[in-house]
């Protein structure tokens, strides 16, 4: 447990802004959760089954700790996710609905996939969760394709597929769609991490991850609804046409296989492990309401700050939070909706853009801030910037609020991270919500 | 506040999409979003929207089919139903049993 930043005492006196307005602080990357506490007339420690009191958080989520390790949180545990290749915190994750469409991902012994001229063997060394053998894909001593592919299904528009394995003793991949989906294509040279044959319906990007481990992540551009084969070839000529990468094997040589995952969207979501069949992964849910916190809410005025980040990409919006007493209308929303931050309102069935502030990088945390009164004139600031200010009926925080989403819209989430988000019962001043965004 | 995934979801099979629609859009398992009209689940209530359902297939080097897929009729739906929720009856009469091999699983499926 870490110490609170000093960032949130910038008034003269030293006193900290959550206690001199009452709030609610989730501190996730010190992962320590507070809240003001009238009665006392201070911030309390909660534990974290208090303060997000109503949650839906399904099984079979994985997420990457602290020594690398891929782990799978139970139901209903919240996942605080590092980085895998930098070791940094990222905080707790929020994901919409995702899917793996790849039936088999990690047991390619498995008659799903079919091996072409090759086999798979079990050797030792480590694999992602700590297991002490990891499967081989070995080339057979005849002259052809060696390969390994499975069939899948229900890919989308735009797909996104990840594939982790490790060089032994063959360092050239070519992956390749076909059937029913857009036959593509791309060489990947694991190795030196380039990529050959690229185009513009399949890209790929290769990084490292602890282990010494290759995450392969590719972006295809397909035929909605399709089902088709996605295959790995081993290849010698990094410039082999597409299914051109026969060569002669040697009876040895060939490549790690840790993983394989697909998702009929065009965002790369956390890994899901299927075992014989697509699996999905429904929308999580993280509602703050209910009877623990009465003394949180003010009808009249509030502010919220949110430090977080989203992996979605251009044009997907990405919704750091909902607030409103119901989940109906009279809701207001802060999103990231690239490339600006906007902050909309729904009001009796429509939705209106009430400001915006441009340039949101996608991928690396932002600071962001909304302070409003009952009567309009709000104010929002992200990263420094202070948005113009708007006026009109204001959905105040007077019962519930939706952390990294919306509720019952699998496709509204913020589908990234968030590492602090704080509540207080008072509007704050431009000066300070420009402030706080800025430190 | 404690919950529960159902490990029991429900398989429905639908002459077409918009028979689909029609049933939907008249459950209380949905909410019409007033910004784009579109009727969504309700809280805790999870819906994929399978469609057609295709099954297998082989294709060559070139992508060309040496087997084409089978294709299952109809347009098929998955509900996953959280809590005290239940299926509403109007949608009974939509239920297949659950398939040996199911084309798509929740993950609360997975050694249920």
């Amino acid at each position: 447990m870490g110490a609170f930043k000093p960032i949130w005492t910038p008034v003269d006196s030293g006193e900290s802004i959550i206690e001199a307005f009452g709030g609610l602080d989730l501190d996730y990357i010190n992962e320590r959760y507070r809240i003001y506490d009238p009665a006392l007339g201070r911030l309390v420690e909660k534990p974290w089954t208090d303060i997000v009191n109503n949650r839906s958080l399904p099984a079979g989520r994985t997420y990457w700790d602290q020594n690398g390790v891929l782990q799978t949180a139970a139901a209903d545990a919240p996942v605080i996710e590092y980085d895998p290749v930098t070791g940094v915190k990222l905080g707790n994750r929020i994901w919409g609905e995702y899917r793996n469409i790849v039936p088999q991902s990690e047991d390619f012994s498995d008659t799903s996939w079919i091996k072409g001229d090759a086999s798979i063997a079990t050797v030792p060394g480590t694999g992602l969760s700590g297991q002490a053998t990891v499967q081989k894909l070995v080339e057979n001593p005849s002259s052809n394709r060696h390969r390994l592919a499975i069939n899948i299904i229900t890919v989308g528009t735009q797909s996104t597929f990840r594939l982790i394995v490790k060089p032994d003793g063959r360092e050239l991949i070519q992956i390749t769609f076909s059937g029913n989906i857009t036959n593509n294509h791309i060489n990947i040279n694991l190795s030196t991490k380039t990529v050959t044959a690229a185009s513009a319906t399949i890209q790929a990007v290769v990084r490292t991850l602890p282990v010494g481990v290759l995450e392969v992540l590719i972006t295809t551009v397909n035929s909605s609804g399709a089902s088709g084969e996605f295959s790995v070839d081993m290849i010698t000529n990094p410039l082999a046409g597409r299914g051109l990468g026969a060569y002669t094997g040697n009876g040895s040589s060939g490549l790690l296989l840790y993983l394989a995952q697909g998702s009929p969207n065009s965002i790369a979501p956390p890994y899901a492990k299927t075992t014989g069949a697509p699996v999905i992964i429904p929308a999580e849910t993280q509602i703050i309401d209910g009877q623990n916190f009465l003394d949180l809410w003010n009808g009249a005025e509030g502010s919220i700050y949110a430090h977080a980040k989203t992996d979605a990409p251009d044009p997907v919006a990405a919704y750091i939070f909902e607030i409103g007493s119901t989940d109906g209308n009279n809701r207001r929303f802060f999103l990231f909706d690239d490339p600006a931050t906007a902050l909309l309102g729904s009001v009796s069935g429509g939705q209106v853009l009430i400001t915006s502030m441009t340039g949101q990088p996608v991928g690396v945390p932002s600071k962001l801030t909304y302070s409003f009164v009952r009567s309009g004139n709000a104010k929002a600031s992200r990263d420094g910037v202070l948005s113009p200010q708007f006026s009109g009926a204001s959905p105040s925080i007077e019962s519930r609020m939706v952390i990294g989403g919306r509720t019952s819209n699998p496709t509204q989430y913020l589908n990234g991270h968030i590492r602090r988000l704080i509540i207080l019962r008072k509007a704050l001043p431009a000066s300070l919500l420009q402030r706080i965004t800025s430190l | 506040m404690t919950h529960t995934y159902r490990t029991d979801p429900h398989y429905l099979h639908f002459h077409d999409r918009a028979a689909w629609l029609e049933s939907w859009s008249a459950c209380e398992l949905s909410r019409l979003d007033e910004e784009t009209g579109v009727y969504l689940p309700i809280y805790r209530c999870h819906v994929v929207e399978v469609g057609e359902i295709q099954k297998g297939g082989e294709w060559d080097e070139e992508g060309l089919e040496i087997v084409a897929p089978e294709i299952l009729p109809g347009y098929h739906v998955n509900i996953l139903l959280e809590n005290e929720l239940v299926l509403p009856a109007a949608l009974e009469q939509y239920l297949l049993p659950k398939p040996d091999q199911p084309h798509m699983i929740w993950s609360c499926e997975q050694g249920a």
